[in-house]
C-alpha cells in the first residue's frame, strides 16, 4: 500500500463520534484514502462468512441494486467471502466503501482477489486499522476489529454466518451499542444458516429479518418518498429485442436458448445484441451468465 | 557366402535405413549371432527364425552364421527383423543374391507363417520414396497397407502367407514377377477402404449458443472451452467436432496413417479425424509420448484431430503445462538419453469444465454448495498459461425437458417443419457445409501463407490479416475498458470476429461480428 497514512487521534475533530461511543474506544486510527468517509451519517455494515456461498452473492446483488440510489456508505473487514463482495459490489455499483482490517495499516495483502479490490479502495474508498506498520493479524485482532465495524455502521447487516462466526460477534457488539442488526433469513438445514438462525432467535428488539433492501434502507432513517428508480431512465431508447432482452435478464434466469428458441432469433443474433447492451451498461456478464447493472 | 538386405529402424516417425548383413562361414564353431545394438526382441528372433526355416523344410546350415544390423551403432528394436534374416541365411546359404531394391519385412511364427507386424504402412511408405521394386510382408500387412490411398505407386506391393512360399518364389526368381504365386499383389488392391465413412454423432438438442461456438471452433481451429452443470451435454458436443471439422485432405490421411502405423493401430476404419478424450489419470508419459519404446502420446493420436479433456479443472497441473508446447508448436520434441524425437500434434483442444467443485454454480435452479474460496481454487487451473491459449469460453446451460422436447420436433405429422434460423444447428450437415465454406472463404485471403486457420494467427499475422475498421476499433477499446480485459483478451476477440466475418462471407470484420466475439470472451469473475 503506497498511499499515505493518515493518523487521526481521539482528541483530532476528525476522529469519529460513533467510536467515542464504545468502552473501548481505539487511542488513534490509521487510515488510508477518503477520511471524509469515517464521519458518513449512512453508514451499513456487512458482515458475513468466509466461505460464503453463491447465495450471499444473490441476495447482495439483490440489495445493492437498490442501494444504488441512496446516498450510502458501506463498511465491511476486507476479508474473504462476504466482506470482499460487499466492498466488490460497492465499487460496481458506485457506492463510497470503508474497509476495516485487522492487521496493521502497511500489512501487504497477497492473493489475486485482493489486488483489484485493495487498489480500488485506495482509490475511491478507505482503509481503517488501529495498528501501525506491518503489523499482522491475529485472532484477537479481529475481534477488536470487529467492535470498530460495529460501531462505525448504523445498521448492521449479516448475511451468512456459521455457527461460531467472528460475524456473530460483531452483531452482539452492534446490539449492546443498540444498532439495528438485519439477519438474511437462510436455509434452515445449511451450516451457513446455523448463526444467523442463533441471532433470530435471541428475541431482541433491534434484530429484524432483512429480507428487502427497503427494509433496510427505512431503518437507516431513509423515507419511502424519496425511493427513485433510474431504472426507467436508463433503459430509453432500447429497441424493442434489446427491451425484452433486458426485461428477461432483469426477472433472473435467462438462457440465450430459450430465448432463441421463443423468438425464433438465431443465438448470433442475441449474442450480438447482449454484447451491445453491455456495452452501454446496461448488462453484465459474470461467469457467462447475464445481470442487470 | 555374404549377403546383404536392406531395411529400417525407426527414429520416432522417421524410418533410418538399415542393412542386414549375412555372413555364413565354414571357419569355426556352429553359432549363430546377431550383432549390431539389437533389442531384446531382435535378439529373440534367432530362435523363431530357426526354428520356422526348419519347419518350412529348409535347410538350416550347421555353420557359423553372423548377422550384422549396420549402422551398428543405433539401437534396434521389433519383430519385423525375422523375414529378412530369414531370406538371408536360406540366400547365403544357397549362394545366391537376394533380390536388389527389394524389402522383406515381417514376423515369423515358429510354424513358418508371416505374422503381421506394427509400422508396415510407414516402411511401405518408405520403399515407395525411395524406388524400391518391392516390398513383401504378411497378407495381413499387405490389406491393411491397402487401406491407405498409396496404390499407385511404383513400388509392388506382395504378400506371402508363409516363408516356404517365399523362399520358392526367390529360388525362381519370380518375386517381381506379376506370375509369381504370392497371395496378395498390388493389383489386387481394392480401391481405397480408406478415409471411412466418418459415423454421425449424436446431435445435441438445444444448446444453440454452445453449437454455435463449436462451429466457431470447427471453422477457425480455435480453442474451446465449455463449462456447464453436470449433464447438460458438454461430451456430446464435444464430440460433434470431428463431425462438423472439413473433410480431411490427403496429406492429413497421410499423416494420421503414419501415427496409427507406428503406434500399432489397425489404419482400416481409424482413417478420420481423431477425437481422442484420455481420462485426467492419464500420465504424461501418456498424454505427451515417451516411454521405453518411445510410443506417441493423446497429443499425437490427436494430430489433425480433436483433444477433448473432459474434467478439465482435474487434470493435474503438470499435465496442463506440457500441453503449451504441443498447442504452441504443432509437435511436441521428446529427448530422452537415446536421443530425441519429433511426433506432430496439431490438434484442437476442446476442454470441458464443471464451473466449481459441485456443478451447480451460476445454475438458476441448484443451489451452489461451494464457497468462493473453493470455486476460485478450482478455477486458477483455467487461470494458468494454459488458458491462454483457449480463444473460445462457452457456457453449456441445462435444458427443461419440455425446452428439448420442442427442439426434438423436427418431423411433425411426417412432414419436415420448414427450416428456421434456429433449427439450423440441429443438423450436423448445415454445420459442415458452412465450416467447409468459412476455412475455403479463410484460404483465399492466406493465400501462398503456410496458415491453415485463423486459430493459428501469431500476432504479427493478426495485424496483416485482420483489419479493423475505425468503428470496430472503437467498440473494441471501450469493451476493453469496460470489461477488463487483457491484451492477450483483446487479440482473442479480433481472431474469433475474423472466422465470424468468413463464416458470413464477409471480407471486413463487421461491428456485428465483434459483438458477437465478446461474448466467448474468458469470464472467470464470480
Amino acid at each position: 500500500m503506497q498511499a499515505k497514512t493518515i493518523i487521526i487521534r481521539q482528541n483530532s475533530s476528525e476522529y469519529p463520534k460513533k467510536l467515542a461511543k464504545l468502552k473501548d474506544p481505539p487511542k488513534q486510527i490509521y487510515c488510508k484514502g477518503n477520511t471524509t468517509l469515517l464521519n458518513s451519517k449512512k453508514i451499513i455494515g456487512i458482515v458475513g462468512s468466509r466461505h460464503a456461498s453463491y447465495y450471499s452473492n444473490k441476495v447482495l446483488s439483490y440489495f445493492f441494486k437498490t442501494f444504488q440510489n441512496y446516498p450510502i456508505v458501506t463498511v465491511s473487514g476486507f476479508m474473504v467471502g462476504v466482506d470482499l463482495m460487499c466492498h466488490r459490489f460497492s465499487f460496481d455499483f458506485k457506492i463510497p466503501t470503508l474497509a476495516v482490517i485487522a492487521c496493521g495499516i502497511d500489512y501487504r495483502f497477497t492473493g489475486d482477489y485482493f489486488d483489484q479490490s485493495q487498489k480500488l479502495l485506495l482509490e475511491k474508498g478507505l482503509f481503517v486499522s488501529e495498528t501501525p506498520d506491518t503489523t499482522p493479524a491475529q485472532k484477537f485482532s479481529f475481534v477488536k476489529r470487529n467492535r470498530i465495524v460495529a460501531a462505525l455502521c448504523d445498521v448492521l447487516l449479516v448475511v451468512e454466518a456459521g455457527e461460531n462466526s467472528g460475524s456473530l460477534i460483531t452483531a452482539s457488539l452492534a446490539l449492546d451499542l443498540n444498532k439495528p442488526v438485519g439477519v438474511v433469513p437462510g436455509d434452515i438445514f445449511r451450516d451457513l444458516s446455523l448463526g444467523l438462525n442463533k441471532l433470530l432467535d435471541l428475541d431482541n428488539q433491534n434484530i429484524f429479518s432483512a429480507v428487502s433492501a427497503k427494509l433496510i434502507l427505512k431503518k437507516l432513517g431513509f423515507k419511502d418518498s424519496i425511493i427513485e428508480d433510474n431504472k426507467s431512465v436508463k433503459s430509453k431508447n432500447l429497441d424493442p429485442v434489446q427491451q425484452r432482452l433486458l426485461e428477461e435478464v432483469k426477472n433472473g434466469a435467462f438462457d440465450i436458448n430459450i430465448f432463441s428458441r421463443k423468438t425464433n432469433q438465431n443465438v448470433q443474433f442475441i449474442g450480438q445484441q447482449l454484447s451491445m447492451m453491455e456495452l452501454r451498461n446496461l448488462i453484465v456478464m459474470r461467469g457467462g451468465r447475464y445481470y442487470v447493472r | 557366402m555374404y549377403v546383404k538386405i536392406p531395411l529400417l529402424t525407426f527414429k520416432g516417425l522417421v524410418p533410418i535405413p538399415v542393412t542386414v548383413e549375412i555372413n555364413i562361414s565354414n571357419r569355426g564353431l556352429p553359432c549363430f549371432d546377431i550383432v549390431g545394438l539389437p533389442g531384446k526382441s531382435v535378439e529373440e528372433s534367432k530362435q523363431r527364425v530357426k526354428t520356422a526355416l526348419i519347419n518350412s523344410n529348409i535347410d538350416f546350415p550347421n555353420k557359423k552364421i553372423v548377422i550384422n544390423l549396420a549402422p551398428a551403432d543405433v539401437a534396434k528394436d521389433g519383430s519385423y527383423y525375422d523375414l529378412a534374416v530369414a531370406v538371408g541365411i536360406y540366400c547365403a546359404n544357397e549362394g545366391i543374391n537376394p533380390p536388389a531394391n527389394v524389402m522383406f519385412f515381417g514376423e515369423l511364427s515358429i510354424d513358418g507363417t508371416i505374422n503381421k507386424v506394427k509400422r508396415g504402412y510407414l516402411s511401405y511408405l518408405y520403399c515407395c520414396q525411395n524406388e524400391f521394386k518391392a516390398f513383401v510382408t504378411s497378407t495381413e500387412d499387405c490389406l491393411e497397407i491397402g487401406c491407405s490411398d498409396n496404390s499407385k505407386s511404383e513400388t509392388l506391393l506382395a504378400g506371402y502367407k508363409t516363408l516356404a512360399n517365399l523362399i520358392v518364389n526367390i529360388k525362381a526368381q519370380t518375386i517381381l514377377k506379376s506370375n509369381n504365386n504370392s497371395e496378395f499383389k498390388t493389383h489386387e488392391l481394392k480401391p481405397q477402404i480408406a478415409i471411412s465413412n466418418e459415423n454421425t454423432p449424436e446431435i445435441v438438442i438445444g444448446q444453440e449458443q454452445a453449437k454455435r461456438a463449436l462451429l466457431i471452433a470447427a471453422a477457425g481451429k480455435h480453442n474451446l472451452l465449455i463449462t456447464g452443470p453436470p449433464g447438460t451435454g458438454k461430451t456430446l458436443l464435444a464430440k460433434m467436432i470431428p463431425a462438423i471439422m472439413p473433410p480431411l485432405t490427403k496429406k492429413e490421411s497421410l499423416e494420421i496413417a503414419q501415427i496409427l502405423s507406428y503406434k500399432g493401430l489397425s489404419l482400416a476404419g481409424n482413417l478420420k479425424r481423431p477425437f481422442r478424450s484420455p481420462h485426467h489419470t492419464t500420465s504424461i508419459v501418456g498424454m505427451i509420448g515417451g516411454g521405453v519404446s518411445l510410443t506417441p502420446g493423446e497429443v499425437t493420436l490427436a494430430h489433425n484431430g480433436v483433444l477433448f479433456m473432459d474434467e478439465f479443472c482435474e487434470f493435474p497441473r503438470n499435465i496442463l503445462e506440457s500441453l503449451r508446447q504441443p498447442l504452441q508448436d504443432g509437435y511436441v520434441r521428446i529427448s530422452r538419453a537415446a536421443g530425441s524425437y519429433e511426433f506432430p500434434s496439431r490438434f484442437l483442444l476442446v476442454a470441458a469444465s464443471n464451473p466449481c467443485p459441485c456443478g451447480y454454480y451460476g445454475d438458476p435452479k441448484v443451489t451452489c454448495k461451494c464457497n468462493e474460496n473453493k470455486i476460485k481454487n478450482y478455477r486458477l487451473k483455467l487461470s494458468g498459461p494454459i488458458s491462454d491459449r483457449i480463444d473460445l469460453h462457452v457456457i453449456g446451460s441445462r435444458q427443461d425437458a419440455n425446452k428439448i422436447s420442442a427442439g426434438l420436433n423436427t418431423r411433425q405429422n411426417g412432414k419436415d417443419i420448414p427450416q428456421t434460423e434456429v433449427s439450423f444447428y440441429n443438423e450436423i450437415e448445415n454445420m459442415k457445409k458452412s465450416v467447409v465454406l468459412a476455412r475455403d472463404f479463410a484460404q483465399s485471403r492466406f493465400k501462398d501463407a503456410k496458415i491453415a486457420a485463423n486459430g493459428d494467427l501469431q500476432t504479427t499475422e493478426i495485424k496483416k490479416y485482420c483489419r479493423l475498421s475505425s468503428e470496430c476499433n472503437k467498440i473494441l477499446n471501450s469493451a476493453a475498458n469496460l470489461m477488463n480485459m487483457s491484451t492477450r483478451g483483446y487479440i482473442k476477440t479480433i481472431k474469433i470476429s475474423r472466422t465470424i466475418a468468413d463464416l458470413e462471407m464477409s471480407q471486413e470484420i463487421k461491428a456485428q461480428h465483434l459483438a458477437e466475439a465478446l461474448q466467448y470472451r474468458a469470464n472467470r469473475e464470480i
